[in-house]
Parts: C-alpha cells; structure tokens; sequence
C-alpha cells in the first residue's frame, strides 16, 4: 500500500475547523455527514437514511475501544474518478459535480455550479476531531471510509493525520478491500487499526472513525448528546420524510430513532398557511400562529413561518450561550442554520418566564433559500449579517422581529414588566449627539473656533459685541433711500481681560438683499488684552452712514440700489475667525413685518457651570454663572415687574423688581437683555468650605445632591405673569435622562408617529417601524452624515430640537430657544437658520405657514449639519 | 462616599458597596468608609427602634404601629445622630442610603453580623419587595417623608397632619410644598382653627382626605412649575408667608362649609 503525504499539517488544519464551530464539534459531528448524505441523494430515492453506529473493539494491546461509522443510504455513494493531487492541479482545482471520492479526498478545490463552501474540509475534520490515535506525543488522527457504487464497485480509501495529511493512494478496490474491512486488523501505516466489519450491501457510503475516545463514546450512545443535536439539526426533514436517522449502540445493543421534537409534533399539518397568520390552539394550553408565503425585504419569502408557546415546556437547550430550540429556529433547506434567542433577540417581546416554552421556525421559498446560503457561514451555523450578501439577513431579522412582536401582542405579552423599548444603534445616538452639538450653543455664548481656553478650572474667553444705531424711525427699521442711519456704536468685550494672545480687529459690513457682504470700514487691532482687569469692553463709534440709491461718492456712504431686507453687521475677528458678530436688520425703501401679536416678552435663564467646561453637573465648589435674559418684540418699550428665585437658596434673587424692557423697531430681530447676572460657587453642607479667594458669592445647598430650579417671572401691573422661564440645577448627580449634556436622549419606542418628543422634552422616540425608517438601510461603514437611516435620525433631531426650543415659548420661556438661536453665527446658512427661527416665533398663529416654515428650517438645519460633519 | 447594603441569599449573609460616586474598579475601594458608616446605621436603628418602642400604642398587649410615627422615628434618628453628614454618606444620593437601611432593618443585620429582627418593626410595609433593594425611590417614601419632617417634634408633625401618614403625602407630593417655613405656617393655622374644622380636616372621605384641601389650596398658589413658580413660600418673610398661607386657607375652608 502507497500512502502519498499532501503539504499540509492536518491535525491542526481540522482543530482549527472545528474551533470555527461554535456550538462545539459534536454539532459539527450531527450536522455535516448528514448534509453530505442528502447533498447526495440518488435519483429515485424519496428517502436517504444515516445511520451512527458506535462498536466496540480491541486495539492490538488487548485494550478496548471505539468505533463509529456513520453510513448512509439513499445516496450516490462516493462515486466518481479517483483525481490524483497532480491532475488536481493541472485541472485548476476543479472538480465535476459528481465527483465525489476525489472530494472527499481532496483538500481545497471547488466544484462546478458550486459555491466554494464545500470545499473547505469541514465534512472530513468533523470525522477526524473524534479519532484520537494512540498514544503518542503528537495527536494524530485516522479515518477510513467505503463505499458501494451503483456499477457494483466496492472502494475503500484511508486518510491519516500523523499531523501530516497522508490518504491511501491508490485506495482499495473490490475484493481487496471487503476483506480488508473483514479482517481483525487493518494495517495504516505503522498503525494496526481494529476493524472486523461486514462490507456495505446496499449502495451507499460509510465513514469509520477508529480510536473514538471513552467520553467521546458516551455521547454518541442513544439518548445522550450526539442525539439530541440531530434532532436540533434535522428534524424538520424527518418530519416531512426526507430523512431518516438511526443511532446505534452495538455494544450495548440499543438503538433509537431520531424524531420531531414533540412540541412539533401536535401542529396540525397545514398546507396552505397565510400571510396574516392563522392560530391554532392545541393540548395543554399551548398556542401556536403559522404564516405562510410572507414577503420581506426585496422580494424575498418565508415558506412557511411558525410560532408556538406552552406554559408546560421547559427550556431544552445544550449549549446556553446560543439558542437551539428556545427562540425562533432559521432553516435553510431543510437545515437548521441557527436559531433566533427568545431570550437574546426577542427578549424586548417575550418576558422571562414565558421564554423557556417559546418554540419557533421559518423555511424559505427556493430563491431566498439560495441567497441565504450565499450568507451563510462555512460551518453553516450562522449566518453574515454585513454587507451586501448580509442584506438579506438584516431583512430576515427585521421581519422576525416584526412577526415575534405580533404573536406577543395577541399572546397579551405586551403588557408585561419586561417588555422594554427596542435598542438604538450606538450610530444613531451619535448622530444626534452630533447633531446637536452642531446645534446647541450651550449658554447663548459658545465658542467661536478660534477662541482659546485659559488655564485656570477650564476658564475660557468669552466674546460679547454689541450694535447700536439709530434709525430715522426709532419704531421702524425702515430706512429710504437717502436716508441716514445714525450713531453707529460697536461694543466689543470680553473676559478674562488677561487672557487674549495678540490682538482683535473689528469690522463693519452691509449686506444685501441677496446676503453678499461688503466692508465698509475697518478698526485692526482694536482689541487688546489688559493687564489686571476681569473683562475688557471697548466702545468704537463709527458714526453716520447714509444709504443711497445710487453710487456712493463719499465715505460714510452706502449703495444700495435694491429695495428689501439688508443687514448692517458688526464682526470681531481673532486669530483670523469670526469669533463674535452682531448684526442690525435695514428694511431699505420698504415696509417691515409688524411685531408678533403672542407672546411679545419672553424670559431665558442661562445656568452654566463656569467651573467645568459647561456640564451640567455642579460639584462642590464649582462656580455657577446665572444669567437671566429677556427679549421685547414689540415696538414699545414696556414696563414690568421682575421675580428670580433659586430654590436652593432661602431669599428669592429678585423681588418684584422694576424694570423696563426696551421695544424693538419694527423688523428688527429682538436684542437679548441682561436683566440679571450672578454667579455662585456652590458648597456640599457637609464638606468643608475652603476659604473664598475670588469674591464669588458661595451659597450653602441644602443637601449634599439633588436636582433645584431656577425660575423667573414677569409680572405687568395686574400682577399677571406675562413671561416665565425655569432652569434645572444638578448638584452633585448626573441628570437623568438626558446625560453627556444632551437636552434629550434618543429611544425607540413602538409608536405610530415618525416621531415624539416627551413632556418633559428629554426623550426623543421614534418607531422602528415607520415606513420611511425600515426602508432605509442600517449604515455598516459612515462615508458621510446624511447616510441611509442615519440621516432619518438627523431629521428627526432636527424636528425634535426644534420642538424642544419652541415649546417653552408657549410661557414666554426663551431658555431653550436661545440655546439654539444664536446671532453670532450670522453668515449664509446660519443665517437663514437664525431667520427661520425667528419666524417660527413670528408666524405661531398661522398654522400653515408654521409648518412651512418648519419644513425649511429643518431643511437648513440639514444642510448645516451635512456641510459641517461631513 | 459608599454605604455597605446588606443581602441574604438561602440563609447566607452577604454585602456589597454601593455608591454613586465615579470609582475607577469598583465600589469596593470605599469599603472601609463604608464600614465605618453601617456601624453608625446600628446606632440610628436602635434609637429609631427605642424611640418607636416609647411612642408605639399597644392595644390588649399588641402594639399597633402608625406609618406617621414609624417615618418620623427614622427622619429624627437620622437627623440627631447627623448620619448625612457622615463621611460615607458626602456627594451620594439618599436613596443609597434608604437602600442600606432598609436592607438592615428588613434582614436585621448588625455591622459585626449579629441578627435582631426588632428592627423589622420599623419597616411600614412588610413587602417582599425589600429583598430586591428597590431602585425606585418611590419605594422609600416613608423614609423620604421621615427625613423631610425630621426638624418638627412627633407633635407637631401629628397635629400638622391630623396623624395620618397619608396626609404628609398629598403635601409630600408637591414640591413646592416642601419648606419647613410653610409647615410651621401651616400648623399656625391647623392650631386656631376650632375643632370642627379640625375633626373634618381628620376625616377620611370615600373619594379622597379632607385633609388635602390644604395642599390642594397652597399648591395653586405656589405651585412648583410654570408662570407664578419663581416664589416659593420660603422665599417670603414669616409674617408674609403666614398671612399668605391663611388667607389662602381660610378660603379654601370657608369655599367648602359655605
């Protein structure tokens, strides 16, 4: 006998192979000789039988040990020519779809019409893992098989892993090798291998592993794992005839037949199942939905879909960390691929204790069948859920998601405790958290990019500017041509007065109807850092500047020859950004929109921890800075009276205080005033107080954490609350929904709107079950913002941030609003997103025209998003 | 910055720190301060106990225990004995700290492992439910209305609400309500009203408590959002708040026997 060595070192190529599995190798052992057998089913036959045979022999020591064979009926055999490793070679390793001994016997070729996942040595190594030759330093591993054609012929070939990969070339023919297989002994190579077997009768194949070891043995015994893994594997073949599987104990001389797990067994047949499902009610209280020919995805389908639960099942699993029967089995062809966890994957619909007696499977229709296969793993355990091939996957999923919650519903599941909101995609939560800082401008003040941090607690410099002008109507911002704008003062500041590097320039621009700008003068190196001082505020009076029709001849003249809204805008540039601007609103030769008729006044407080870079929780010690801000959008000036409280501290910050807000000119976007600033360095009651340095105010909580609230008040003179507006506090706790300095988190939520924003205004839900949302593909690899149901969440949060600001504004509550509104960001779509902000608070009362103008604020705010992440 | 929350599980103790304060591997690195404060939890458990033991009724031998005086015995004990201001207990929220009593008083576990299960008496509700440590804090509500009447005497606090853990609540409920300036207002006014109005205050209706008037009253003046919340009642001076607080009752009373 010639053995012929291949390259390869054999013994670790199958560990590693059946490493891949990972429900184990005794899987691997009930799955793939199977899957070999009805791969090869002969023509004719309806049924093909496998049958695992455990003997029991004697090694050449006298010792006891084991064999198995798994032989197969039904089938083809291993037919084919024998194809040496050198035509293999010379034939590009290909082989013919009935040459199955040369496959069988060959390594790493693929067949035609085939795909390549038969051709990994997945069917031998589950063979191989379970041979354990002895004794030896090295594993090493043995296998023989034979098999009886249709012409008659007899083969018998050998592999042997010594770890290198040595097969029996030529194998034995015939006679030869009925005898062989007949004899006490069979020698391979150095190895006498107990044998002492009848010769197949029937047409068919037959792989003998030798040197099983003793605990391997006790597996594969009825009764115990080998069995209940094929049943797991196939019975849904069995059921319907397919298949038949016997599980043999010579030695002890017992046999059983694998069967259809009983749960299966009391289902009706049912022949022509419905999409919408139809129910069945069977013994002991069980329940069971079949749907049949359901669409999902791109035009695939589920044969047939089944779903069952009985209180009087108990879980039945061998492996706990992936499902086998607990959950909704997947079966391509007749195969169990991998199962679906009530607990892992449907564990949002099914609560706890109605998990272990929930049963379920679905097959296919032959075009998905195929193009799951393509997804499915070489172990076939599994499938790929990424990418392209993967599409089909998601689609599955989704829609066995869909289907499980149903069968929920109707079971009366959906009320129970357990149920809880679906996941978000750790994706999806940042794009809103992206979205959102793109937005938010966290106390009306934020950072332009080219600001600098100072270095003491995180300090950092903060811009103020200010336009101030006159009009020729002082309640209109309507300006004709010819006409002068008078007293034009820029107000530049900012602190901490020590900290600016160099030095600021500050420009003044016109803008045009159609929002092209053009300098119109220039003060370089305006602004300068000051010894000693905690803010600086430098005043530029730029004087008078007359609007023209015509061409300007002269300075302090400007040319506008179109009628309609224009802009005189005020810049700070620093470290060449725009770190700050304001900008005043000119109707020129025409009339402007008249003031809001709701609510004119409105309040916005500002609580910010100065000390820790503007998040929301305040420790002890940290400083708060309060800012109080309120806006007047009529024309007039009003008076009223002021009410500020914090409810961490006993004195109210302002009682009934006087003030006068100052009125708007018509047009013009209202001008936030500081009605009240503070700060206030927050001590724990019981820690120590350290001695204050810095002349901040300290303020004693009245417990070590809680959450507090600062409210404002207006009053006019019948002691009504014009305007209102509050502000959470957390010392020393995180906030609770709405963490990382969010105003809201994001969740699904089984919900017929797109989406929903809470009263509370710190939870933003959506169904992953809207329309728009579900035919949208998840994003695998982000290439850019705006990217399939990425860019449904950037809308969402664009609406959703947009309820979120407005909505207080039904109290005169400006908080939010100006969180999102913010003047210094003046230039092209910042402003039209200003603009359409401010006509949201205009155009209240006109729901038409507020949701258009919604419409286009979402969609500037999509732009700014896109532009700015992408 | 940890409390130590005892458990049992099939007859064995056990215990774990918790703590709501970042930790870099786990709550343990405060063990010993939490230690430290689980022996000073068995000094505010016996004198809550004492104290529960004097003040309880007994009717033919058995004691009759009242969830009003069981929340204040706790409110107070922990007050007298300054267990908030312990080192455990500085940055952490109250309810690790409910969640270790009530840990103890249900297993009745002393710091060294002793067991007395007198401290049981302490618990209103005698729910399995303490067995999972609630997370809620809702759960706690009597410890919470204990610790927030913890300044007054049981007198006060019984004459304020009529002795009915129930009425503590509906003004619990309001959080606008909570200063102790309202309540010793409010109890100026409970004090001169005649006993009829009194004895109605006390009375259980089949649709809700008399009782709740009084929130119900206050709350619209000051309620704890919205237009009108930027005063709170402590914000005001005492004879202010007081005259508030009668006009606003006295309407109430006098809008419901008209």
């Amino acid at each position: 006998m010639k053995f012929t060595n291949t390259s390869s070192h054999m013994v670790q190529e199958v560990t590693n192979i059946i490493d891949g599995y990972k429900m184990g190798s005794m899987r691997a052992l009930a799955q793939e000789p199977v899957q070999n057998a009805l791969d090869a089913v002969r023509e004719g036959c309806s049924t093909v039988e496998v049958e695992y045979r455990l003997l029991r022999r004697r090694d050449d020591d006298g010792k006891p040990c084991f064999l198995l064979t798994v032989s197969d009926k039904g089938t083809t055999g291993l037919r084919g020519d024998m194809v040496s490793n050198k035509e293999l070679e010379a034939r590009n390793y290909q082989l013919k779809p009935e040459e199955n001994w040369a496959a069988f016997e060959a390594q790493g070729y693929t067949k035609e019409n085939e795909d390549a996942l038969g051709s990994r040595g997945q069917g031998k190594a589950a063979f191989l893992y379970h041979s354990h030759v002895p004794p030896g330093e090295t594993r090493r591993m043995a296998m023989l098989y034979d098999t009886l054609l249709e012409c008659g012929e007899y083969r018998l070939g050998m592999r042997y892993a010594r770890p290198v990969d040595q097969i029996l070339s030529p194998p034995l023919l015939n006679a030869e090798a009925q005898a062989a297989l007949q004899r006490d002994f069979f020698l391979l190579g150095d190895l006498n291998v107990p044998l002492r077997l009848k010769p197949l009768c029937e047409v068919g194949t037959r792989v003998i592993i030798p040197f099983v070891a003793e605990e391997d043995a006790l597996e594969f015994r009825p009764g115990s794992e080998l069995e209940r893994w094929l049943q797991r594997s196939w019975w849904r073949a069995i059921q319907i005839g397919k298949l038949r599987i016997r599980v043999v104990d010579e030695d002890q001389q017992s046999e059983t037949e694998i069967g259809v797990p009983k749960w299966w067994r009391d289902l009706p047949r049912e022949n022509s199942p419905t999409p919408e499902g139809r129910w069945h009610d069977l013994p002991d209280g069980c329940r069971a939905c079949v749907w049949g020919d359901l669409a999902f995805g791109n035009d695939y389908k589920f044969r047939r879909l089944v779903m069952l639960h009985s209180d009087s099942l108990t879980e039945d699993e061998i492996v706990r960390d992936h499902p086998e029967y607990s959950g909704i089995q997947v079966m391509r062809g007749l195969q169990w691929i991998e199962t679906r966890g009530a607990r892992q994957d449907f564990g949002d619909y099914i609560p706890p204790d109605k998990r272990p007696g929930f049963r379920g499977y679905v097959e296919f229709d032959k075009r998905t069948n195929s193009k799951l296969r393509a997804a499915e793993n070489s172990q076939h355990d599994g499938f790929d859920a990424r990418g392209s091939k993967g599409e089909i996957v998601r689609e599955l999923r989704a829609q066995l998601d869909a289907c499980t919650r149903k069968f929920s519903a109707e079971m009366g599941w959906e009320t129970a405790p357990s149920i809880t909101t679906q996941q978000v995609s750790q994706r999806e939560k940042a794009t809103l958290t992206r979205f959102v800082e793109t937005f938010l401008n966290q106390n009306g003040r934020k950072l332009g990019q080219a600001s600098t941090k100072g270095g003491q607690e995180g300090t950092r410099l903060l811009w103020d500017c200010n336009l101030d002008l006159d009009y020729p109507d002082p309640k209109s911002t309507r300006v004709d041509w010819g006409q002068s704008i008078r007293h034009v003062n820029v107000e530049v500041g900012f602190e901490p007065g020590e900290d600016l590097v160099g030095s600021a320039d500050v420009i003044l621009e016109w803008v045009d109807e159609s929002g092209k700008a053009q300098e119109l003068c220039r003060r370089e190196d305006a602004v300068s850092k000051q010894w000693g001082k905690d803010r600086v505020q430098n005043r530029f009076e730029l004087g008078d500047w007359q609007i023209l029709r015509g061409k300007a001849r002269q300075e302090q003249q400007i040319e506008c020859s179109v009628p309609g809204e224009c802009k005189l805008r005020a810049v700070v540039l620093y470290r060449a950004g725009r770190v700050k601007s304001a900008s005043r609103t000119v109707y020129v030769q025409s009339e402007p929109p008249p003031p809001p008729e709701k609510n004119p006044v409105t309040l916005s407080i500002s609580a910010v921890n100065i000390s820790a870079d503007d998040k929301k929780r305040i420790d002890h010690g940290e400083v708060l800075q309060l800012q109080i801000n309120t806006k007047n959008r009529s024309v007039e000036d009003v008076n009223y009276c002021f009410t500020a409280s914090f409810n961490a501290e006993d004195h109210a910050i302002a009682r009934r205080q006087p003030i006068t807000l100052e009125g708007t000119p018509a047009g013009e976007l209202p001008i936030r005033q500081v009605i009240l600033s503070e700060k206030r360095r927050l001590f724990d009651p019981e820690q120590n107080v350290p001695l204050p340095l810095d002349g901040v105010p300290t303020l004693n909580m009245p417990e070590s954490s809680g959450k507090y609230t600062i409210s404002a008040d207006l009053h006019d003179e019948n002691d009504d609350v014009v305007a209102h507006a509050s502000c959470p506090v957390y010392f020393q706790r995180d906030p609770g929904n709405a963490r990382n300095n969010l105003p809201f988190e994001i969740e699904q939520q089984d919900q017929k709107a797109m989406w929903l924003m809470n009263e509370d205004l710190d939870l933003l839900t959506y169904s992953g079950d809207y329309p728009l949302y579900k035919q949208m593909k998840e994003v695998q690899s982000q290439r850019s913002a705006l990217q399939g149901r990425l860019a449904f969440i950037a809308e969402i949060s664009a609406n959703g941030l947009l309820e979120w600001a407005l909505k207080p504004k039904e109290t005169g509550d400006d908080s939010h609003y100006d969180q999102l509104y913010d003047e210094s960001r003046s230039h092209d779509l910042w402003d039209a997103l200003n603009r359409g902000l401010e006509n949201l608070s205009r155009t209240a009362e006109s729901p038409i025209q507020f949701a258009q103008t919604w419409r286009e604020t979402v969609a500037v705010m999509l732009d700014i998003f896109a532009r700015e992440n992408n | 910055m940890a409390v130590l929350v005892w458990s049992e599980r099939d007859g064995i103790l056990g215990n774990s720190i918790h703590s709501g304060r970042r930790v870099a591997l786990s709550a343990e690195e405060y063990r010993s301060e939490a230690e430290a404060l689980d022996l000073q939890l068995d000094e505010a458990l016996d004198m809550a106990w004492h104290a529960l033991t004097l003040i309880t009724r007994r009717e033919n031998g058995k004691a009759r225990f009242d969830t009003l005086e069981q929340a204040w015995v706790w409110g107070r004990a922990i007050h007298v004995l300054g267990v908030m201001r312990r080192r455990g207990m500085i940055g952490e929220r109250k309810i690790l700290l409910w969640q270790a009593l009530t840990a103890k008083a249900w297993y009745g576990i002393r710091s060294d492992s002793t067991r007395d299960q007198r401290w049981r008496e302490l618990i209103p509700s005698k729910s399995r439910k303490w067995l999972t440590q609630p997370t809620d804090i809702d759960a706690y509500r009597f410890l919470e209305i204990g610790y927030w009447v913890r300044e007054d005497s049981l007198q006060q606090v019984g004459e304020l609400f009529c002795w009915k853990f129930s009425n503590a609540n509906d003004l619990f409920d309001r959080t606008s309500l909570h200063s102790v300036e309202l309540r010793r207002a409010i109890l100026h006014w409970i004090q001169h009203q005649d006993g009829k109005v009194r004895r109605f205050l006390g009375t259980p209706i089949h649709d809700g408590k008399r009782h709740a008037l009084i929130a119900k009253a206050l709350y619209k003046h000051f309620p704890a959002k919205g237009p009108g919340s930027a005063l709170l009642p402590q914000h005001y001076p005492e004879d202010e708040l007081r005259s508030i607080v009668w006009e606003v009752l006295d309407s109430a009373r006098d809008a419901y026997f008209s």
